[in-house]
């Protein structure tokens, strides 16, 4: 699957293509920094180079894998967000990350958010996990955003993370859950809302 | 001029890798063959490596060919660039050691360099071998490639490095 074949998601605020050369800049900022450490970070410019040709590897063997999060707009990238399962992952995970200096704006939630909706709509997942780090309190937050619940049964990576587990296709269609998600979504779009808290991812 | 994505010599087609690959490939790394490229790797390590070199393609429009055999996958052949601030290097392994002995692998690399340092206008290659690893010392003898005293890498410490220019030889 070449790049371009990678289908091209659209949000409110973002636009999600595969990943590319020129994209490279910030994914090599944000895994020489310490925002990276829950991911095997930081790594050297070396590690980050093979990590980042693996992300785009992985569209081609497993037929889908992580997009790069534009702004619609105006063309920058965010971060990253999408599915990722490399032969140690006991399931499907959904995934992300936000550059350091992106943070707090929610482009993580729209970005999984229409992931996700992409994966049990498009290629008919039923469900899915996010494997984290028990110290990544931002990731988990986001997790609980999404709807999904901590599952102590499920086996995990390597044991030194938990696994979160999204509700299953079926019981997020048309939920309150889902409808949750879209409207803090929306808020966030809308130039007007002030929210009550920091919005951590 | 662009690489080419499949070359042929007269008993091998070199193409781009594709998925169907993975697992000759993982058999390799996770074999005592690899024990001259710091393996053996785990399975998880060998699906990162090979989405590595699939992404690489996409990335640089240029990386390692598989070595096909009468359409079977026997070996990888071909340059990487990791670091882009350093001269590709030319690398080329037999997935099994049934495959040596039959001068595969320096017929590819062979058509490998005639390719990049001909029609492509490339004017270096970089060849790191271990010096234990007869095999690879012989194809490198064999393409005409000139040990140089440069430094090992940090990721693999005992090299020897070579070049391969367009220079004649001497």
């Amino acid at each position: 699957m070449a790049t371009k074949n990678i289908p091209v998601l659209e949000t409110k605020r973002l636009v999600l293509r595969g990943p590319e050369a020129e994209d490279y800049a910030a994914f090599k900022a944000t895994f020489a920094s310490y925002r990276s450490r829950f991911m095997g970070g930081p790594l050297n410019p070396y590690e980050t180079w093979m990590l980042y040709a693996a992300e785009i590897g992985h569209w081609n063997i497993r037929g889908y894998g992580m997009w790069m999060i534009h702004d619609k707009v105006t063309d920058e990238t965010y971060g990253m967000a999408g599915g990722w399962k490399p032969a140690a992952w006991p399931e499907a995970e959904l995934a992300w990350i936000i550059w350091p200096d992106k943070a707090g704006q929610g482009y993580a939630l729209e970005a999984t958010h229409a992931a996700r909706k992409y994966f049990y709509n498009q290629l008919g997942w039923e469900g899915a996990v996010s494997y984290l780090d028990p110290k990544n309190l931002d990731s988990i937050r986001l997790a609980e955003r999404l709807g999904a619940v901590k599952d102590k049964e499920a086996p995990s990576v390597d044991g030194n993370d938990v696994v979160y587990r999204h509700p299953s296709a079926a019981k997020l269609a048309d939920s309150q859950i889902n409808h949750g998600i879209e409207m803090e979504i929306s808020h966030y779009a809308d130039p007007m809302f002030k929210p009550k808290g920091y919005a951590l991812d | 001029m662009t690489v080419a994505s499949v070359i042929t010599t007269p008993r091998l087609r070199l193409r781009r890798p594709e998925p169907s690959d993975l697992p000759a490939y993982t058999a390799y790394y996770m074999g005592p063959r690899s024990h001259f490229v710091r393996g053996p790797y785990t399975k998880a390590q060998c699906f990162e490596k090979f989405a590595t070199v699939l992404g690489h393609w996409q990335i640089r429009r240029f990386g390692r060919y598989t070595i096909t055999l009468e359409d079977r996958p026997i070996g990888h052949v071909g340059p990487l660039m990791i670091e882009g601030d350093k001269a590709p290097e030319l690398t080329w392994t037999l997935w099994d050691g049934a495959e040596e002995g039959n001068g595969y692998a320096t017929e590819a690399a062979a058509a490998v360099r005639d390719h990049l340092l001909g029609e492509a206008g490339w004017t270096l290659l970089e060849i790191l071998v271990q010096p234990d690893n007869a095999a690879s010392l012989a194809v490198a003898r064999k393409l005409g490639a000139v040990l140089t005293d440069q430094d090992a890498p940090d990721w693999y410490p005992g090299c020897l490095t070579f070049h391969l220019t367009t220079e004649p030889m001497q």
